[in-house]
């Protein structure tokens, strides 16, 4: 090259290298955007540091959970009853005398995301964070909250979440070992269920769930005929279950979340199967039923919340959800508790500090639409272990029985 | 055996899909030696315009046959016209100003088109997962004990109309001969009076309209559209033209439908080939590590001859 091309083309780099570290830079600012891919500001931010009392001003609380992407819903639902609280109980002045702000993260319930988010938060100051919502996305998260001192209230339902020893962190549902577990017995003695095929997505929440639903089927008589693993993203699904249709199992259980659980429940139909098929929290909701249309017609669900119209508490707070978004919740009862635990262990406590949130909460027994809430040394629920079964009539969740732990 | 049946039935429709979006794959490669990064978007871009057209006109699945023949129509042509349109414009824009420069410019050019389609549509359309309608009633027939439902089965026929019409019209018409002539010596066409910027224009907007169409079937097929739905199968469709001879449209169907198969009798079977080592999830390691084999030994694909010419 000659000179001339040369000290155009080094010129041009140094533009080049100085936009790309303008735009890092400016990335790394900012809370409240949605992420759209993994951005670089995850290294950057150095150690995590212990949060004292936040200065007079609003108390952070910081949200992570899937905004867009094949959890939107779930995670949209979860938020809005989140807000619904908070904006209520901002309109009545706050908390100490302090309003509260929420700092929204997209984590599109990928691990990948979920960790940035977190340092995100924990560099924004929060000193509370509500989520992640997926055992997959949650558990990588937590040693970078904890070291934090962040009070963390996730509904993600792997047993795993409360067995690495933090204390930080508090499940607001029962784990599945309740789900997986009580569900395998459910199918063996009330659905008359012998023999099972199960599908998992080989994710923390599908494959952790449909173990303990193996563990507990097998233990109550029945046989499993096969374990498949499905990736997510796929949408093909046809040649798995044919392999089990030629097992010619009582039931198909799936692991996994809504998005590949309509696709399973409708090639399933559409290659002529009838077995009992049954899908666990992820499954509940809207989302389920659009996806996989006619065919979800008597798929069972199970969820860890009561239908909502079995507490006076629970039909105002689905008035007040429905008047205010238009639509039916489906996991904002969650997110309304958490934010109602968060601001109760605030008001307990009177100080807007992680450190006494989290004692707060482990020491107290505080009230909420869905009940009484305690919690156990590892942040489990306390007394948790009733999971609602319900089934797919007429387009929506139509409510059949709570499944009590033996 | 029931169950082989059912599995090569299910592979079979999976591999119509992957053929009809190689073919355009293919038909660029041979023209211009240039992958085509964009293609998987155009399959995208093709279904999701045809959403909008049908949902413009408050579209059903079943009806009256006139009714259902007629949203047919509609969406195939929409979504054909929709991913003509874009392959032109992708041809005028990201690869005429730069037809002489090196291969490797376009290649890094149509990738750049690649992530502004992809990211256009998730701007305009949302990123949420669309429910697309079946527009053929649902059923089934039983063919023995395989069940085949109304929509695997017009897939399967109108991918055997729509690959027997290309290759009639690369064959028996005066444009395919054009299309044919500028493969073989792009020179020696424009000398004989053949007008190459035409003829490319016509390649890059037969393959992206069999690859909207072919994004139409899918939105049928599985009932959901989603923008990253072309990075996959446009990896896949790619990898099936390489490997039937990339240049060829019979290579193009035939590395399709193999890889069709090989998904669909992988994930069947895997787990009793390898005694319960390897279980279903890994039926794309299968497949390709196939396909890795086939290149091995023959590097040009299976049907691959002089390389980087539309060959019939």
């Amino acid at each position: 090259m000659g000179t001339r091309v040369r000290t155009y083309a080094a010129l041009a780099a140094v533009v080049a290298l100085f936009l790309i570290l303008s735009i890092a830079l400016a990335a790394c600012g900012g809370g409240d955007t949605t992420t759209t891919a993994a951005p670089a500001s995850g290294t950057t931010a150095g150690e995590a540091t212990t949060t004292s009392a936040a200065p007079a001003g609003p108390i952070k609380i910081g949200f992570s959970g899937p905004l867009t992407g094949n959890g939107a819903a779930v995670g949209q639902d979860y938020l809005n009853g989140v807000m619904l609280y908070l904006d209520k109980i901002n309109a009545e002045g706050g908390v100490n005398g302090q309003t509260i702000e929420v700092v929204k993260e997209d984590d599109l319930m990928d691990p990948k995301n979920s960790t940035v988010v977190a340092q995100k938060l924990v560099d924004a100051g929060v000193i509370a964070v509500l989520g992640p919502l997926t055992s997959g996305s949650t558990i990588p998260t937590l040693n970078i909250y904890g070291d934090a001192n962040i009070a963390q209230l996730t509904p993600a339902s792997n047993p795993d979440v409360t067995a690495q020893g933090f204390t930080h962190v508090f499940r607001v549902d029962p784990d599945d070992l309740a789900q997986g577990g009580n569900i395998g017995r459910y199918c063996y003695d009330k659905l008359g269920a012998k023999t099972a095929a199960v599908i998992n997505d080989k994710q923390a929440f599908g494959q952790g769930v449909s173990e303990e639903f193996q563990k507990a089927f097998e233990a109550a008589g029945g046989t499993v005929t096969s374990v498949n693993g499905i990736t997510p993203g796929d949408v093909d699904f046809r040649a798995v279950l044919t392999k089990i249709k030629s097992e010619n199992p009582d039931m198909v259980y799936f692991g996994g979340v809504a998005q590949e659980g309509g696709l399973i429940v409708k090639q399933l139909r559409d290659l002529g199967m009838e077995q009992i098929f049954f899908a666990p929290d992820q499954c509940f909701g809207p989302e389920f039923i659009k996806i996989g249309g006619d065919a979800t017609e008597g798929a069972y669900i199970s969820y860890q919340g009561p239908p909502l119209d079995s507490t006076p508490e629970l039909k105002t707070f689905l008035e007040e959800f429905s008047a205010a978004y238009g639509a039916e919740p489906f996991v904002g009862q969650f997110g309304y508790t958490s934010a109602q635990l968060v601001v109760e262990a605030l008001k307990t406590t009177g100080a807007a500090d992680g450190a006494a949130i989290i004692e707060a909460l482990h020491s107290g027994e505080f009230q909420t639409i869905l009940g009484p809430y305690t919690f156990e040394e590892n942040g489990a629920m306390g007394g948790g272990g009733t999971i609602y079964v319900y089934q797919v009539k007429d387009g929506k969740d139509g409510y059949l029985e709570a499944s009590v732990p033996e | 055996m029931e169950t082989l049946l059912q599995q090569l039935t299910n592979g079979l429709v999976l591999g119509s899909l992957y053929a009809l979006i190689a073919l355009g794959y293919t038909m660029v490669y041979g023209l211009l030696q240039l992958f085509n990064f964009a293609h998987g978007e155009l399959f995208m871009a093709g279904a999701y315009v045809a959403l909008f057209v049908i949902s413009a006109f408050g579209a059903a699945a079943a009806g009256p046959i006139v009714a259902m023949v007629g949203v047919m129509l509609v969406a195939f042509v929409a979504a054909g016209i929709g991913s003509g349109l874009l392959g032109l414009a992708t041809e005028r824009f990201a690869y005429r100003p730069i037809a002489n420069a090196p291969r490797i410019a376009a290649l890094i050019s149509v990738l750049g088109v690649s992530i502004v389609l992809q990211n256009a549509v998730m701007l305009i359309a949302g990123r949420r997962n669309k429910v697309f309608p079946h527009l053929i009633p649902d059923g089934k027939i039983l063919l023995g004990s395989v069940q085949i439902t109304y929509v695997q089965v017009f897939i399967i026929l109108f991918s055997i109309v729509l690959m027997v019409a290309l290759l009639m019209f690369v064959n028996r018409t005066i444009f395919g001969m054009s299309i044919r002539a500028v493969a073989e010596n792009r020179d020696a066409a424009r000398l004989m009076g053949v007008n190459v910027t035409r003829v490319i224009q016509l390649v890059f907007l037969i393959g992206p309209a069999l690859g909207g169409i072919a994004g139409v079937m899918f939105g049928m097929y599985y009932g959901t559209i989603f923008f990253t739905m072309g990075f996959v199968s446009g990896i896949k469709a790619f990898t099936a033209a390489v490997v039937g001879g990339i240049g060829s449209i019979q290579g193009a169907v035939l590395g399709g439908l193999m890889l069709g198969l090989l998904e669909s009798l992988g994930a069947g079977y895997l787990p009793l080939i390898t005694g319960g080592l390897l279980g279903n999830e890994y039926r794309d390691i299968f497949a390709f590590a196939i396909l890795i084999l086939v290149l091995v030994f023959k590097p040009e694909g299976l049907l691959g001859g002089r390389a980087g010419k539309v060959k019939v």
